[in-house]
Parts: C-alpha cells; sequence; structure tokens
C-alpha cells in the first residue's frame, strides 16, 4: 500500500493518520501553505510551516488549533517521520515529507522552481513517491525570466504615470501581489494595496520579507494617484472600488496570460506572464530530480501529465483533489 | 519584421483606439521618412488590413517542424493545440526561443518564401524562415512542397481593399 493514498477527504498517510491538504473537516491536517484550496476550515489540528500561521490565523480565524514547524524539523508519531521543506510557491509553502519504514513520500502542494526573493526557493527531495500539482502541465507553458517581466511591468507604468494615468495591476492578495511588489521600482510612484492585499503585505513583512513601501489609497491627493501602481484582488475588476481612480490603465499577473485567448477574455490592457508555479520543464525537472518511481498528479492537466510521465517509463496516476481555485474569482 | 512584430503585440494588447492609433504612428513614422522601407509599409499596412498571402508552408508541415524542433510527442503538441486553440499561437509557444536576434524587414520574409524553386538556391531561399529558431529544417521537409506554392515575390498590396 502506498505511504500516502486519495480518500474523500483528501489525502491521507494511514500509518500517521494524517491528512495533507484535506478538503473535508478532519481531526489532523498538514497543511503545504496558506491559499484558500489548501488550507480550509473545520480541521481539529493544523500543522504548517511557522510562517504560515500567521496566513492560517488570519484567513481561518485566531481560534484554530494550529501548530507551526521550521524547516527541515523532524516531527515522528507511530513510527512515521513527517517535515517540511521549502515548496518556493508563497510565503511559507512547504512540501512534505513523510518517511516510513524507509518508505519516503513527498507531497509538494503548489511549488514553484525559479527563487523570487518573497519565500524559501523550491528544493528538491530524494523520494519514492512524488505528489505533484500539474497547473501549468501541457508545454506551451514556458516562464520568461522574472526580470524580463519585472522590466515590462516597470515600463508599462512608467509609461502610464507620465500619461497621468494610474496603473492597476489584479493579482492575487497573498503571494502574487507580495511578488510583484519585489519586482517593481517603487521610484517610479507611490504603490497602494487594496484592502485584501495590505493584511498579507503586513505578514510578509513580520516575516522579515522586503517589500516597498505601500499604503492605501484612501484621501490621497489626486496627484499621486495618477502617478500610482495599485495592487487589488482580480474580484476588484470592474467593482466600485476603482471609482476613486479616474484615469487608469489594468493588467492581469498571472501565468494564464501567457495564452492571447485568456487575456482577450480578461478585458484587461495588459496581461504580464508571472506564475507563482512550475512552468512545463519545471514540473518535468522537479519530478526527475525526486528519482520517485511513483507520481500521483493532482489538480491541473491531470490527464496529460499522467500519459508524459507514463510514456517516460513512471508508475504516473491522477488524484482528483480539490485544488485549484486559490480563491474564488482569482488566478494562479 | 522585428519591428512589426514588436507594433503587433503594441496593438494586440491595447484595448483603447487612441492606443492602437499612437502605436501605428510610432511605428510608420520613421518608416515613412525612408524610401527604401516603403515597401516594409506596404506590407505591415496590407497585413494590418486583413490580407492574407497564399499559404506558403502546409500546416501538416509546420506541425511536424514543430515536433521535430521540440521533441515532443504530436499528440501532446495537438493538445497543446486544443488548448489554445490557433495553430500558428500553438507553435509560438511550443518552439524553444530565438538564439540569434537576425533582424530581416519584413518585405524580405514576405519575398523570400521557402519553396522548392527550379533554381538551385532553394535551399538558401529557404533558409530565411527559420534561422531565427534553434534548429534547421530537415531538407525532406521542404523539399515536399509544392512548387505552385511559392509566393510571387511581388507584394500583393494592390489585391487588398484599404
Amino acid at each position: 500500500m502506498s505511504l500516502i493514498v486519495a480518500r474523500p477527504e483528501g489525502l491521507y498517510c494511514p500509518p500517521g493518520d494524517f491528512y495533507i491538504d484535506p478538503w473535508r473537516p478532519v481531526a489532523r491536517a498538514i497543511i503545504t501553505h496558506g491559499h484558500g484550496d489548501h488550507s480550509r476550515t473545520g480541521m481539529g489540528a493544523y500543522l504548517c510551516h511557522t510562517d504560515s500561521v500567521p496566513i492560517l490565523r488570519r484567513r481561518l480565524g485566531e481560534a484554530i488549533a494550529v501548530e507551526g514547524l521550521p524547516y527541515g524539523e523532524v516531527v515522528e508519531r507511530d513510527g512515521v517521520r513527517v517535515s517540511l521543506r521549502p515548496a518556493g510557491h508563497i510565503l511559507g509553502s512547504a512540501q512534505i515529507r513523510v518517511e516510513h519504514k524507509g518508505e519516503v513520500w513527498v507531497a509538494s502542494g503548489d511549488y514553484k522552481i525559479e527563487p523570487d526573493g518573497t519565500c524559501a526557493p523550491f528544493e528538491p527531495i530524494r523520494c519514492h513517491g512524488f505528489i505533484s500539482e500539474s497547473t501549468f502541465g501541457l508545454p506551451i507553458y514556458r516562464w520568461r525570466p522574472q526580470a524580463e517581466i519585472a522590466a515590462e511591468i516597470n515600463r508599462w507604468w512608467r509609461d502610464n504615470s507620465a500619461s497621468g494615468r494610474t496603473s492597476v495591476i489584479y493579482a492575487y492578495s497573498l503571494g502574487k501581489a507580495q511578488r510583484v511588489l519585489a519586482l517593481v521600482d517603487p521610484t517610479i510612484g507611490p504603490i497602494f494595496s487594496h484592502g485584501a492585499v495590505e493584511p498579507m503585505n503586513a505578514i510578509y513583512r513580520e516575516q522579515g520579507v522586503t517589500l516597498p513601501a505601500t499604503s492605501s489609497p484612501a484621501g490621497l491627493p489626486k496627484a499621486d494617484l495618477a502617478r500610482a501602481l495599485v495592487l487589488a484582488p482580480p474580484s476588484a475588476a470592474g467593482s466600485p472600488w476603482l471609482k476613486r481612480f479616474p484615469n487608469y490603465a489594468d493588467a492581469f499577473a498571472s501565468g494564464w496570460m501567457q495564452v492571447r485567448g485568456n487575456r482577450r477574455r480578461r478585458g484587461v490592457d495588459r496581461g504580464f506572464i508571472l506564475s507563482d508555479h512550475a512552468d512545463w520543464s519545471g514540473l518535468n525537472a522537479a519530478i526527475d530530480a525526486t528519482g520517485a518511481s511513483r507520481v500521483l498528479v493532482t489538480h491541473g492537466s491531470i490527464a496529460t501529465l499522467v500519459r508524459y510521465l507514463r510514456e517516460r517509463g513512471l508508475d504516473a496516476s491522477g488524484v482528483q483533489a480539490e485544488y485549484g481555485e486559490e480563491d474564488l474569482g482569482e488566478a494562479a | 519584421m522585428r519591428a512589426f512584430a514588436d507594433l503587433y503585440r503594441e496593438l494586440d494588447s491595447a484595448t483603447a483606439t487612441r492606443h492602437k492609433i499612437e502605436a501605428l504612428k510610432a511605428y510608420l513614422a520613421p518608416i515613412v521618412s525612408d524610401s527604401s522601407r516603403w515597401g516594409e509599409a506596404a506590407w505591415a499596412i496590407y497585413l494590418l488590413a486583413g490580407g492574407k498571402p497564399r499559404q506558403m508552408i502546409p500546416t501538416r508541415i509546420l506541425r511536424r517542424l514543430a515536433q521535430e524542433a521540440t521533441g515532443l510527442p504530436e499528440w501532446l503538441v495537438e493538445e497543446s493545440y486544443q488548448n489554445v486553440g490557433d495553430l500558428a499561437e500553438t507553435l509560438s509557444l511550443l518552439l524553444p526561443p530565438a538564439r540569434t536576434n537576425d533582424d530581416v524587414a519584413l518585405e524580405v520574409w514576405m519575398n523570400e518564401p521557402p519553396c522548392a524553386s527550379s533554381t538551385t538556391t532553394s535551399v538558401t531561399r529557404g533558409s530565411r524562415l527559420m534561422p531565427t529558431r534553434s534548429t534547421t529544417p530537415t531538407g525532406s521537409c521542404f523539399s515536399s512542397l509544392p512548387p505552385a506554392r511559392c509566393a510571387s515575390a511581388s507584394p500583393r498590396v494592390r489585391s487588398c481593399r484599404l
């Protein structure tokens, strides 16, 4: 039997009697990261990386029973050793390494290969069984170096600023928004955050991540608004919240922006290809680096990645996990 | 060609007519003042006005070239196409990034189709189409092109309703 199996409640470790990122209430949950589809309400007890603790408390309530674990530290129970390693996805994101009687499995949650300075970079772990996401599991997804994307964003902001237009970037409030913040050149103008983004910025700063100064746009002079960069969650698009900016250009920051049809459907002025997930080659490189002979593929292009891995001789199969909707209306 | 590609990207990403007009003006200004580049402007206007040159390479061969260049199985190229919905875009996303920084004028691209012409320089002429990609297409792909596919060297601007 596998060390980790799929159950209706979530991914389950039978000898350790715990779930990983369960989507239904269970007694004990180990959480890979703070996005809503991986950390849900109603668990009896949560275990996650230390940096994820304030995120979980903020999103699931101060009253939850949550314990933080630093990367590399081992907890043992019933002969099962559990440790966390960086997944490079967002602050506190972790791959969960589970070891029992010499067999090692790793549940990676969501991950990204390219280091971005806002969270600990992804670390490959040798294992027998690897559980991988497949959000961007098609070879059309190949990310350009983020320095290039940063230059694009800064040029766009500078041009807008020169024409007296506010620059609004829609980015997921946890992770993506902070990533954009870390990439932009704060000398171009002031930076404002939407009320959903600012608390997450604060958590990042409290955990020691350096981000440029941000503030709320409320009550600021119009001249400042026109030069500003605004970070807002995708749900703010077309909402009354934007009425305070009389003249603005908007952009969406997401890996989905790689495909023209997605850019057009969003109806934004610009799409910046910036993802917190591994691209096609990243997924394959990560899977190869584990040396795992068994691979379970969750959320995304499951069938495609499974078939490709099988053709390469791996024992791969798909798991219907209820991940992939990081938050309603928000995006990868 | 790079200037035209940049213009196209700019037009494609703009949602306001004003931005599109600005982008067109910025593209055309340096070309209009240099008569040696008028052919380039003519082709640009022709293409933007919806002009479509005759198919130079059958899509069957484009797919095969993309497969050769990427080493991906056929089903995966097909699956990518189904996801993107446009073959040209799919192939541009699948192919590895260009390794050279060749900047040949749009006019030259349009007038030098890859074709197995009766002249002995067919490979030289044909090689224009793929130099920015990492692999050289195999001769077999190109020699299978019917000569009738060769586009005329004269721009077809007159056939376009401007």
